[in-house]
């Protein structure tokens, strides 16, 4: 019974614990269970709090008890990815270079609104430094490794998220996504996320990578998700692009049928030309689904550039920045990766950026206008499915660039709320991912379509969930 | 009441229009030839479209006539800067280096479009110096644009051609831009009241090539008709991917709430260690005071925040827009931009992609903390420019020593920088007969609050301006 509890959804998880059927505590040790069995051979977290979460459970319990819970998550096991603050537990960003010691006094906003709404935050996920890649490894804590697979990455940045949640250490999680950092490491371990609208969920202190970087819920489920952010979307005064706040109850606004809405399948953006056949069968037979659902779909792609470049010439400025506050002595301990693309950036002229921020503007008003006569757009989350773990992209090598998730970059450019929830399976046994893309600040609405979608094709669980 | 329709207010010409009392056409043949008489002094309109304007009057006449306006503005005469696209009208950026004859000028910017949609009657386009550059108003193709409380001095910039032809009776709305004060500058300097409110509340289009400092801003002679004019163009439009869902504000119902209780900053430097010219300070100093005896508790704060100084950051951000524009441009043809535009690229051109990226970071920490100023108070008071207007032909006042005054402005840019609404309105008339601006400053998304407390003050202390030198006989109230 109580294992079950660990890969119970949350939403079901809080239901329980109202009803006295479970406690916050049989689910915390549920998921540390699972981490003590499962997390060897995964390599999910860079720190645990077991002492402190069970003292927050315990708490959470007594709350539940008197039927006064602080909130739509009070007792649910949560993690936090290694790149937001937490307080009391160390934020190293997957880097050697940075002092562990502390003395870790403040919360993220997530991290704050969650505390607030009552979440167990039990552990830190695993990063890449700083979230600078796609896959999950660093100096630091070594490998992270797909549930599905575990010769395969789970994709990054927010790999060790994906990978515990995959597998039920913790319910729920929190990652962050500048160039597709959710959202590739749910589409290759078959789980739901959402990078909101940008700001749309507080931030701080600022990413490194700027008005690129999100922080994102991930969850088993597109409920879950939705709950999530009924709680991470409050406003914090600490973040400084934080978008006027609406008071949408994200759970609430999952219902509702797709008919009639108008929507776009874009199966290469018109420019990605290698999209796995696999993945392209599996997100083509998506589409036809939001077509049985009532929908409207239409196969068209935005007359939008290549944005590869856009992004990289932003990614690899901000990295080229960022390093300058590490020594020499203290670079020597980071990912050469990290080194190579810094030195990529620092290359880089005034005209290459300033042309850059302008392409980026033109995208988003090309996409916008797009979004305004499409309700949704539907693309592969990832053009390829999981791939082995000790590269660092596909096809290996010292390339840096992010230009091989051409479909998520493409929305933290343009700011544009884009979830990915699993579509299937390729036969080798690799979740794929479908992409959602909805108008600024219609977030919502693209919860409601993965919904949707969600209820037609079921949720996805690893093999090593059941062991 | 005035009798002479050039000096109303566009709420008067509405309440006009609603009791049949005049007529759009009547008010719009009446600027025409308000702009004919004086304009030549003036040189505010880059365009005056005199049929364009009385063919849309009389459709709105036609739409009173059956008591079917689109909107309480509907037929009141607005002005639209020249760098803002107008269907039908060449929009050049106020600059010799773009061909009437390149573009079709086949769409409205956004805020032209809401304006069309209310009825509005477009008069024309207001000079600019080139793409917005400065905060006066003249450029090799259009000329030195005055100021008529004193055609020697500047109505300030950039949209100094929309101020100017406000204040001299050539349309009683306007719509301006402002990256660095452009709006709040020439609001102060020729009596009136502009705003530029929070950033992304005005959609705009296509994108300004100072970014996210740029923001489509109303000016007008009365805090009603300011917060009138932005409820018409604060509408979301797709096509500016960083324009603000509808919030549906109703800015001009908000108006009456009063300031009591409000807790308000006064900050008569910024802590910018800049020198404020003795007649401003005197005067702002003590509108500030006077929010008291409105029910307000103010407070002096020499230095709101301590963070990254904001003027090396505007600097960064504005100068290197600059450099690009001359990169992408030929170079046999920067001869025939405004000299100091070329020695601003100059000097914008030696930030490298790294300077970029930190002071967009910098950026970031002063919003930050101006955004936590904010949790403390409500408004922050102060002056907006630190001179009063000075002569025209130049780029900034002179110092005591001769000298160029570069720091003249350090008020409304750090605005643009933290992109939270702030607004000009007129405080007092300094012994030179020159209209002095007081900046009201709110925090992100106080647009209504900003306005509310303008209106407050303006409503209990109006601000009594001396005659024209341009105007006819006859005195108005701001």
């Amino acid at each position: 019974m109580t294992d079950d509890l660990a890969m119970m959804p949350a939403g079901k998880l809080v239901k329980l614990f109202r009803r006295g059927k479970a406690s916050p505590v049989e689910a915390l040790h549920a998921a540390f269970a699972r981490i003590d069995r499962l997390n060897p051979k995964l390599n999910a977290f860079q720190f645990q709090d077991r002492e402190g979460a069970l003292k927050a459970a315990r708490a959470s319990e007594k709350r539940w008890k008197k039927g006064k819970p602080l909130g739509p998550v009070d007792g649910v096991p949560t993690t936090i990815k290694d790149t937001l603050w937490t307080k009391g537990m160390p934020t190293v960003f997957g880097t050697k270079a940075n002092d562990p010691a502390g003395p870790w006094t403040e919360d993220a906003p997530c991290a704050a609104s969650l505390r607030a709404a009552g979440a167990v935050i039990f552990g830190k996920t695993t990063t890449p430094e700083y979230g600078f890649k796609g896959v999950t490894d660093s100096p630091l804590f070594g490998i992270t490794r797909n549930p599905w697979n575990t010769d395969k990455t789970p994709g990054g940045s927010s790999g060790g998220s994906a990978a515990s949640l995959a597998v039920g250490m913790g319910s729920l999680s929190v990652g962050t996504d500048a160039a597709g950092s959710v959202r590739i490491p749910a589409a290759f371990t078959g789980l739901a996320t959402l990078k909101a609208t940008f700001a749309r969920v507080p931030v701080y202190p600022p990413s490194s990578q700027g008005t690129l970087s999100n922080a994102g819920a991930m969850a088993r489920s597109v409920a879950d998700v939705a709950l999530m952010m009924n709680v991470i979307t409050r406003p914090d005064p600490r973040e400084w692009y934080g978008l006027p706040y609406d008071g949408m109850d994200y759970v609430k606004a999952l219902k509702g049928s797709l008919k009639g809405l108008k929507v776009a399948y874009s199966p290469t953006l018109g420019f990605v030309k290698d999209v796995h056949p696999e993945v392209a069968a599996s997100v083509a037979k998506a589409a036809k689904i939001f077509a049985r659902l009532g929908a409207k779909v239409t196969e068209i792609d935005p007359a939008i550039p290549d944005t590869r470049p856009i992004l990289d010439t932003h990614w690899m400025g901000n990295v080229s920045v960022l390093m300058k506050k590490f020594s020499p002595a203290q670079q020597k301990l980071m990912d050469p990766g990290l080194l190579r693309a810094a030195a990529i950036g620092g290359a880089q002229s005034e005209a290459d950026y300033i042309s850059a921020m302008n392409e980026r503007q033109e995208l988003g008003a090309t996409l916008n206008v797009f979004l305004s006569k499409y309700d949704l757009l539907l693309t592969p989350t990832m053009p390829m499915p999981a791939f082995d773990v000790g590269m660092a992209t596909p096809k290996g090598g010292d390339d840096v660039s992010l230009g091989w998730t051409p479909f998520t970059l493409t929305f933290n450019l343009s700011r544009h709320p884009a979830a990915s929830v699993p579509c299937g399976l390729t036969k080798s046994g690799l979740p794929i991912g479908l992409q959602i893309v909805g108008g600024h600040y219609r977030d919502a609405l693209v919860l409601r379509a993965a919904k949707a979608f969600e209820d037609e094709v079921g949720v996805f669980t690893p093999k090593m969930a059941g062991e | 009441m005035a009798t002479d329709p050039t000096q109303m207010t566009a709420s008067e010409l509405a309440g006009h229009y609603e009791r049949r009392k005049l007529s759009p056409v009547e008010v719009a043949q009446a600027v025409i030839e308000r702009i004919d008489e004086v304009d030549g002094q003036i040189n505010a309109y880059a365009i005056v479209d005199a049929e364009g304007a009385i063919e849309a009057a009389r459709k709105s006449e036609k739409r009173w006539k059956k008591n079917r306006p689109l909107s309480r503005l509907d037929g009141v005469p607005v002005s639209i800067k020249e760098l803002i696209h107008t269907r039908g009208m060449p929009t050049v950026m106020g600059s010799q280096n773009i061909d009437p004859a390149s573009q079709p000028w086949d769409y409205d910017a956004p805020s032209v479009a809401r304006l069309h949609e209310a009825g509005a009657v477009i008069l024309g386009k207001t000079t600019s110096p080139e793409f917005g550059f400065k905060g006066v108003t003249d450029s090799p193709l259009r000329g030195i644009t005055r100021n008529p409380w004193n055609p020697d001095k500047t109505p300030g910039g950039s949209s100094g051609g929309s101020g100017a032809a406000i204040a001299a009776g050539m349309g009683p709305l306007s719509v301006g831009t402002d990256g660095g004060g452009s709006v709040r500058i020439p609001s102060s300097f020729c009596g009136l009241v502009g705003m530029k409110a929070t950033f992304g509340r005005v959609a705009a289009y296509p994108p300004s090539m100072h970014g996210t400092m740029a923001n489509a801003g109303p000016m007008a002679r009365s805090v009603e008709d300011c917060a009138a004019l932005l409820k018409i163009i604060a509408r979301h439009d797709p096509r500016d991917w960083y324009s603000l869902p509808d919030d549906g504000t109703d800015y001009e119902k908000h108006l009456r709430g009063g300031v009591r209780k409000l807790r308000i900053a006064f900050s008569p430097t910024l802590g910018s260690g800049a020198s404020v010219d003795p007649e401003v300070a005197r005067l702002v100093a003590k509108a500030a005071w006077r929010f008291e005896e409105l029910g307000a508790r103010v407070e002096q704060v020499d230095t709101p925040v301590d963070g990254p100084d904001p003027g090396q950051l505007f600097l960064t951000h504005w100068l290197s827009s600059v450099a690009h524009l001359l990169k992408v441009t030929p170079e046999d043809r920067h001869k025939l931009y405004d000299p100091g535009l070329v020695e601003a690229g100059r000097a914008g051109a030696q930030y490298s992609a790294d300077d970029l990226v930190v002071a967009q970071q910098q950026r970031r920490v002063l919003g930050h903390l101006y955004d936590m100023f904010f949790q403390t108070y409500d408004l922050l008071l102060t002056p907006t420019v630190a001179v009063q207007p000075f002569d025209v032909g130049i780029s900034a006042p002179l110092d005591a020593n001769g000298e160029p005054n570069r720091l003249w402005t350090p008020f409304t840019y750090v605005f643009n920088l933290t992109r939270q609404p702030a607004l000009s309105l007129p405080c007092g008339v300094s012994k030179a007969g020159l209209p002095i601006g007081l900046q009201i400053v709110g925090g992100q998304f106080k647009d209504a609050l900003v306005l509310r407390a303008a209106r407050a003050y303006a409503h209990a202390h109006p601000v009594r301006l001396p005659k024209l030198p341009v105007a006819k006989a006859s005195t108005r109230s701001a």
